[in-house]
């Protein structure tokens, strides 16, 4: 792969150009690398602002239509749709699981079977989180390797 | 799409259970009668599908805690042992008059109603070993 690098006008706002023959694994891989390596989620917690890392959340939630992050210990608040987020997290680890959960693959350490064809995924953290059943085709659709 | 497909797996489940139940049943309390099965065949289809009926009722939006998801589980039970208890009646399966018929019935009732639960649990079981070891390769992937 070819990188060209130009220089920019001191007033032209910095951005990144990908020429690709198609959106294969490696293209979406190199987008999702340069979207979330330096990219930071503002959560709210006790009215202070803290930046997350992607990598470190386990799950997003919202209730009470308030969306919340949830990491291995911690809880922030997150300013944003859960539509929004699932937008902003296409094509990366995080799926969504039900209506009001968005869940980060790589959190989760086994599935099991719950009533009437819904998953339980336990996370690294012990946490159980549902699956409804209508988002298990598109688990299995994003476990297609 | 997916209701149907669900009334069609518990149509088969029912259908297969029932049979299996009713053969039980004709050798122990019908041993020396002979076996009339044409209209008792047609009855078990009809009594399949009335219990495959419990599908069409919409299932709750929203995620359903543990203990609603027994209560839940409750209610399809009772059911299903409505629908079978009323079809036993209506096509003078069992007889009134023998308490321990109707003891039986529902005895056999309630265990192909499990069966049938375990079953479907059982392929849930397979289904998500799959899908962890297909996770694994997921997050493997991912790490690399």
């Amino acid at each position: 792969m070819k990188i060209i690098i130009e220089d920019c006008r001191a007033d032209e706002e910095e951005s990144i150009t990908i020429r690709s023959k198609g959106m294969d694994e490696a293209t979406l891989q190199l987008i999702y690398a340069l979207k979330t390596k330096s990219q930071r989620i503002v959560g709210i917690s006790n009215n202070k602002t803290v930046m997350v890392n992607p990598k470190d959340i386990y799950y997003f939630e919202t209730v009470d239509n308030r969306v919340y992050i949830y990491c291995k210990e911690n809880v922030y608040e997150i300013r944003k749709k859960l539509y929004e987020i699932e937008e902003e997290f296409k094509n990366t680890e995080f799926y969504r699981a039900s209506k009001s959960v968005i869940i980060n693959l790589n959190k989760i350490k086994s599935l099991s079977p719950a009533f009437n064809g819904r998953l339980e995924a336990l996370l690294y953290n012990g946490e159980k989180v549902i699956i409804s059943r209508q988002f298990v085709p598109a688990l299995k659709q994003k476990l297609m390797l | 799409m997916n209701r149907i497909k669900d009334m069609m797996k518990i149509f088969v489940n029912v259908l297969a259970g029932s049979t299996i139940s009713a053969a039980i049943y004709i050798q122990i309390f019908y041993r020396d009668e002979a076996f009339q099965g044409g209209e008792l065949l047609w009855q078990l289809i009809i009594a399949a599908f009335l219990c495959s009926l419990c599908k069409v009722i919409p299932e709750p939006k929203k995620e359903l805690s543990k203990w609603r998801l027994l209560l839940h589980i409750l209610l399809l039970y009772i059911y299903e042992i409505t629908v079978m208890l009323s079809c036993a009646f209506f096509f003078k399966w069992i007889d009134e008059d023998h308490i321990s018929s109707v003891i039986l019935f529902i005895a056999l009732v309630t265990i192909v109603f499990f069966l049938i639960a375990a079953g479907l649990y059982y392929a849930g079981l397979r289904e998500t070993k799959g899908l962890n070891e297909k996770l694994k390769r997921y997050q493997n992937k991912n790490e690399e």
